[in-house]
């Protein structure tokens, strides 16, 4: 029975959705401000976030930074923010996907649950793929450059491992959302692209300045071989 | 040059030189007077009798005169004036026109051209200095454009930030209509549950969205005040009886002068002013808290101040003044059924009546909200509408 824990300041959302979501097999605790859910997150032992992006006091995306400066856990926003720009800035702060509101609650389980998937992903377990001095580890949801560890989310370990294993070809955005994200690519969907430019940035960072992963303009993206 | 200025160009052009060929000719025919005059004076006239019969050869009749050294040289002048007088005419009418219908024309054409780029949507185009050096009618009317462009610019500013709050503000009661629809398919047991909690639901989106739009047309000026002599005792009485028979448990404590307290306002908006407040302090207040309301009508300076004290928590420090601002709600209020348009109201009403509304955390704990509210006030639906974000 997967735990989450949900952060929203509309409490009695938060309750209804707690009561949804505990008919669908899951543990809910909640808290109603991002203080307090970030240190359930830091203290608890959840299997995933669902966090709302406006509250009073401090807000979402400032609890995401909080979180993951100490947490790889699974963090699903939840934005009524009727603008890309909110939801890009979500993914931008490591959130493994979001979900607008209102949503359909069927559609939030199924966005959960595809999380979850990942994070148990049936990779046979084995020899790690070693792409050039990228090395990915499925078995223990790592990535290293050489042997510097990269750290990243759920969602930036599945797509650089779905490149890795298909490295030297093209994978298109249709494939990476429905096998990393588990759902289809919709139009005007930039999670793919924003979830890629952050895997960028991060093997930048550790590798001087090296770009690994390329971008095949409106078809997809592909793990160049050395 | 626009057609603007060749048309005062060449009315100021015919003007100055027809004004100028009159003038000149007009001294110079004064001129020729003044010489025959003197000819007639001087020269013809005989000093003695006998001197003019011994040398006639140096007298000349007038009619001589008239013939030789009066008459114009018609080959080198327009009607009697010399032709280096004409060009000059010419030459400096043309100056005088140019300079006065450049003048004229050219603020026009700057501010026809700003207002192109206004009506473009540019609304952060400004007229001065560049017209409004000169201190005359066009430089005011280059200040009232630019004032005019501001106050659009930020009352579209200040709409587009309410049209995001309102998309967001709609946004969690239809999440809460959906996740009720959820519940249903998920267990139909639950349908009288849902069907109740989508109805509440359904009344809060149409209470909201019948506020907002009652502030909307207030605050654009569409809703002028109805004013009449309004009884504030009278009216408190009412919204205090109204909430008891709403809230039973509710425990309000009124204090009013002995005298009757009268303002002028339109009575149903004053009403939602203060019945918003009294009932947030019902809300936010303790289980067993006070209400405080007291009345109180300064004679000295014609001042009503209402004050509303509730033992609940207060707001944060920082929160102040923004909790007056639609859609903001203290962080302690998150738990409590709102959606923060009440006390924006308040503010946006009071003000409205030349009054102003201030809250004050108390100490060691309590809130507290002080409406001040002229007796004598001027008109004040002439005042012009401030933003309220």
């Amino acid at each position: 029975m997967s735990k989450l824990l949900l952060i929203d300041d509309d409490v009695e959302l938060a309750n209804m959705l707690k009561e949804f979501l505990t008919q669908e097999g899951f543990t809910v605790t909640t808290a109603h401000d991002g203080l307090t859910g970030e240190q359930y997150v830091l203290a608890g032992k959840f299997d995933l976030v669902i966090l709302d992006v406006m509250m009073p006091g401090q807000d979402g995306l400032q609890t995401l930074r909080n979180v993951r400066q100490h947490s790889d856990i699974p963090v699903l926003m939840l934005t009524a923010k009727d603008d890309n720009e909110g939801r890009i800035e979500g993914l931008e702060g490591g959130a493994d996907d979001y979900v607008q509101k209102p949503c359909l609650p069927r559609e939030l389980v199924a966005r959960i649950r595809a999380i979850l998937r990942r994070q148990t992903s049936d990779t046979p377990k084995g020899n790690d793929i070693v792409v050039g001095q990228l090395v990915v580890s499925s078995e223990r949801r790592k990535v290293f450059w050489v042997d510097k560890p990269i750290v990243f989310t759920s969602t930036e370990f599945s797509l650089i491992e779905i490149l890795a294993k298909h490295a030297g070809t093209i994978v298109s955005k249709e494939d990476l959302s429905v096998k990393a994200l588990g759902r289809p690519l919709v139009k005007y969907d930039r999670s793919i692209d924003v979830h890629l430019s952050s895997i960028r940035q991060k093997i930048s960072e550790v590798s001087g300045g090296v770009n690994v992963i390329q971008t095949i303009y409106r078809v997809g993206y592909q793990l160049v071989r050395e | 040059m626009g057609r603007l200025f060749w048309k005062l160009f060449v009315a100021f052009f015919l003007a100055l030189i027809s004004t100028d060929l009159i003038v000149s000719n007009l001294v110079e025919w004064e001129f020729h007077q003044s010489q025959i005059f003197r000819h007639d004076t001087s020269s013809l006239a005989c000093p003695s009798p006998a001197l003019c019969q011994s040398n006639p050869s140096q007298f000349k009749s007038p009619a001589t005169l008239e013939k030789t050294d009066v008459q114009p040289k018609a080959s080198k002048r327009v009607f009697s004036m010399p032709l280096s007088v004409v060009l000059f005419s010419l030459l400096s009418s043309s100056v005088f026109a140019g300079v006065l219908a450049w003048s004229i024309s050219h603020p026009i054409k700057l501010l026809l051209q700003h207002l192109k780029s206004a009506a473009e949507g540019d609304l952060l185009v400004r007229v001065s200095p560049k017209i409004t050096a000169s201190h005359d009618e066009f430089s005011e009317l280059g200040e009232a454009f630019d004032l005019m462009a501001l106050r659009l610019n930020n009352m579209i500013k200040s709409q587009s930030k309410m049209l995001h709050h309102v998309s967001h503000e709609l946004r969690s009661p239809l999440a809460r209509i959906q996740l009720s629809v959820g519940l249903v398919m998920q267990n139909p047991k639950k349908m009288q549950s849902s069907l109740q909690r989508v109805e509440l639901e359904a009344i809060r989106m149409e209470r909201m969205i019948s506020e907002l739009l009652e502030v909307f047309r207030f605050e654009s000026g569409m809703q002028k005040l109805q004013k009449i002599e309004v009884d504030l005792k009278a009216l408190l009485t009412g919204i205090v009886g109204d909430v008891l028979f709403e809230k039973q448990d509710a425990k309000l404590r009124l204090e009013m002068p002995e005298t009757a307290v009268v303002v002028e306002g339109q009575l149903e908006l004053l009403q939602r002013a203060i019945d918003n407040v009294i009932r947030n302090a019902v809300k936010y207040g303790p289980e067993n808290g006070v209400v405080a309301i007291e009345l109180q009508h300064s004679a000295r300076t014609g001042e009503v101040i209402l004050e509303v004290q509730d033992q609940g928590q207060g707001v944060e420090q920082q929160e102040l003044d923004q909790i007056f601002r639609p859609f903001v709600r203290g962080r302690r209020a998150s738990q409590v059924d709102g959606h923060g348009i009440g006390l924006a109201m308040t503010k946006h009403i009071v003000e409205a009546h030349g009054g102003f509304v201030k809250a004050t955390n108390l100490s060691p704990h309590g809130f507290m909200i002080r409406i001040h509210l002229p007796t004598q006030h001027d008109a004040t639906s002439d005042q012009e509408p401030k933003n309220w974000l």
